[in-house]
């Protein structure tokens, strides 16, 4: 109960910050906007848990990557889980019904923020998809096509 | 041996049959133009960066090559003229080219086995003309992909004078993502002249225009005639293959201390009448785009714009960013008519872009840029958010700055043909290479691409398009340029990009699609 409290007060944390400015929308900006929420912080940890309503290893909605709906205490909850090809790797499966124990946080991306997950474990299996500065790991840049001319 | 030709080509046939996206209803048009194994002859320098999969650690790593191949113009490769250096799971490694083939359709398109003593991989490619064109490695299964391109080699010593280059990707030492773009001057001595100059954003510390003179740089003795060579430029070590009196490809060559990867870029000699004062540009249009990491999350991350430069002063500015499939377009509406161009002036080709969003506030953006001509160069993005009151660059990115000429465009100035070659990101890095033909605004052509997993290596996949012409791309004049790719096949995939036009010849585009972060060029095919 606890770190679900934690959790909430995340949420209104970040709630705030987004309303004042997105990470993209806050380039070289003078005035003092909160963007503390845009960047992961993992002092602000806390634990989710709840049960798979569905998996999208590409999903529509930003930021890019996979993501899982959970139904939790406090409703469905979308986590951004991070690279789809690190889970398959990692033979990480989700399914619809799994109850899953995800560590991670809130954290605004745009106007909007999601749950950005760290660690998710689900029964025996375990798996790391972000670095401890929130980083999604194994997921690559874009590159500029170059060369030809 | 008639047995195992049968077994070859009932082979070919389920090969095509599996790759060619997977539906019986899927009619592959044949291909057209005229191309043939022929417009493939000569040695050509080739290079190319994408993402492996490291069986040993069980990890996802970057890695690039760049080498030399030999074509005899009958779909043949050289047994003892190729060398490549391949950058993979922490070290460079050389290998030589012992063979190979490659078949050209008569759309441009085709496919490439080099056999080398790493081993043999298979390409599909797609000729801008004879003496250019991209590839993209279509090593089946979990293994690799990536993208690139390949030049024909006309000199094999690398030229006197100031070059402008651009390298990207991984720091081998801090193992963060890396863009490194500036000048250096090879004094035919095997240093690098004072005024050589490089910006670093590395992993979000910026340096900006440190000095590089100094260094070094030799050809290999070991390969004569290959126009390979290693140089020292700033604190890292390359290995270079030169192209022609023009262009030299590089590749950083040091070992690898964190995770796999390196960076990979190219150097063109800057031409004479590179602007060197803001006074030289009178109403002169580019567009750009940036592509790699942002750093909120290590997730991709791609900007594209246009803007005019007349003096110091920016108008009719349009910034595009999929920051991770979150795009936001600055202005929102419309165009910005304010911000400022600077250029060092000191022979270097080095300048900046800088412009604030007065429409929808979302805050400055610079770019830092150096010019190998009046009409290309290289652009880094710069841009930083406050943190607790201090500047963060917002990504690692950086990319192809064109001058745009003959705008406004009109669909009756598109070429009749394109080689494209786009690469971005989804559930894993994905690369494309293919051609089209025009048809008006409703290009059709073929596609091969590669979603980097066992059984996502998919060719011959046809696609239908639409462009849509906006004037110059502002929006004032016109609509954003726009081109929509749908290809065919299971699964079908929608790709829907910007253009940003330079002209018609050449067309930067980046994707708009929250599912994806992907950009790319269409050059027109010249036979």
């Amino acid at each position: 109960m606890k770190l679900n409290i934690r959790l909430c007060l995340g949420c209104i944390a970040v709630a705030g910050a987004v309303s004042a400015g997105s990470f993209l929308g806050a380039q070289q900006q003078s005035s003092a906007v909160p963007q503390s929420n845009a960047f992961y912080d993992s002092s602000r940890e806390t634990v989710l848990q709840g049960k798979v309503i569905s998996y999208t290893a590409e999903s529509t909605v930003p930021p890019i990557g996979a993501h899982v709906s959970i139904q939790t205490v406090y409703g469905p909850v979308d986590v951004h889980v991070g690279s789809a090809k690190l889970l398959e790797q990692k033979g990480f499966t989700v399914a619809t019904g799994d109850s899953l124990r995800i560590t991670g946080e809130v954290i605004s991306f745009g106007q909007s923020s999601t749950f950005a997950a760290r660690i998710i474990e689900n029964g025996t299996q375990s798996v790391t998809v972000r670095n401890t500065k929130g980083q999604v790991l194994e997921m690559p840049a874009v590159r500029m096509p170059r060369g030809a001319r | 041996m008639k047995r195992l030709l049968f077994v070859l080509a009932l082979f070919a046939v389920a090969w095509t049959s599996s790759c060619g996206g997977g539906s019986s209803t899927v009619v592959t048009p044949p291909p057209t133009g005229g191309f043939n194994n022929g417009s493939l002859t000569g040695t050509y320098v080739f290079s190319m960066t994408g993402s492996t999969f490291d069986t040993a650690v069980q990890t996802v790593d970057s890695f690039s090559r760049v080498g030399i191949f030999s074509a005899d113009g009958k779909g043949g490769i050289s047994t003892t003229a190729g060398v490549e250096d391949v950058h993979q799971f922490g070290a460079d490694n050389i290998f030589s080219i012992t063979g190979g083939s490659y078949v050209v359709n008569a759309d441009g398109r085709g496919t490439l086995s080099l056999i080398t003593s790493g081993g043999t991989v298979q390409y599909s490619i797609a000729l801008v003309s004879s003496t250019t064109g991209y590839m993209v490695d279509m090593i089946s299964g979990d293994l690799e992909t990536a993208s690139g391109s390949f030049v024909l080699q006309t000199a094999t010593t690398l030229s006197t004078g100031t070059y402008v280059f651009d390298f990207a990707g991984i720091d081998p030492a801090s193992g963060n993502p890396l863009s490194i773009i500036g000048d250096f001057i090879p004094d035919g001595a095997g240093s690098f002249s004072s005024g050589s100059f490089e910006d670093i954003n590395n992993g979000g510390t910026i340096f900006t225009k440190a000095s590089i003179a100094g260094g070094s740089y030799v050809a290999d003795s070991n390969n004569p005639g290959t126009g390979r060579g290693t140089a020292v430029i700033g604190n890292s070590n390359y290995v270079y293959y030169v192209i022609d009196s023009q262009h030299v490809e590089l590749m950083d060559r040091d070992p690898d201390a964190v995770v796999g990867g390196t960076n990979l870029g190219e150097a063109a000699a800057q031409q004479a009448g590179t602007p060197t004062e803001t006074s030289s540009f009178a109403s002169s249009s580019f567009v750009f785009v940036t592509a790699g990491t942002g750093l909120q999350q290590l997730t991709p991350l791609a900007r594209a714009g246009r803007l005019t430069a007349s003096g110091a002063n920016l108008s009719a500015i349009l910034l595009d960013n999929n920051n991770a499939g979150l795009e936001i377009a600055v202005p929102s509406s419309g165009v910005l008519n304010a911000g400022t161009v600077t250029l060092d002036g000191d022979g270097s080709g080095r300048g900046t872009f800088t412009f604030t969003d007065t429409v929808s506030n979302t805050g400055t953006y610079t770019f830092v840029f150096y010019l190998s001509s009046a009409s290309q160069g290289v652009i880094q993005d710069v841009s930083t958010v406050m943190v607790n009151g201090a500047p963060v660059p917002v990504d690692v990115a950086d990319g192809t700055l064109l001058a745009q000429t003959g705008a406004p465009f009109a669909s009756s100035a598109l070429a009749t043909a394109y080689a494209f070659n786009w690469s971005g990101v989804s559930t894993a890095e994905e690369d494309f290479v293919g051609a089209f033909k025009t048809a008006g605004t409703n290009p059709n052509g073929l596609v091969d691409y590669n979603e980097f997993g066992a059984g996502k290596q998919f060719l011959n996949t046809p696609f239908n398009g639409v462009i849509t012409i906006g004037g110059d791309g502002t929006g004032s004049t016109g609509q954003h340029s726009s081109f929509a790719a749908a290809l065919t096949g299971s699964p079908a995939v929608t790709i829907n990009y910007f253009a940003y036009i330079a002209n018609p010849s050449t067309i930067l585009v980046m994707g708009t699609g929250s599912n994806r972060v992907i950009v790319g060029v269409l050059n027109a095919q010249t036979q």
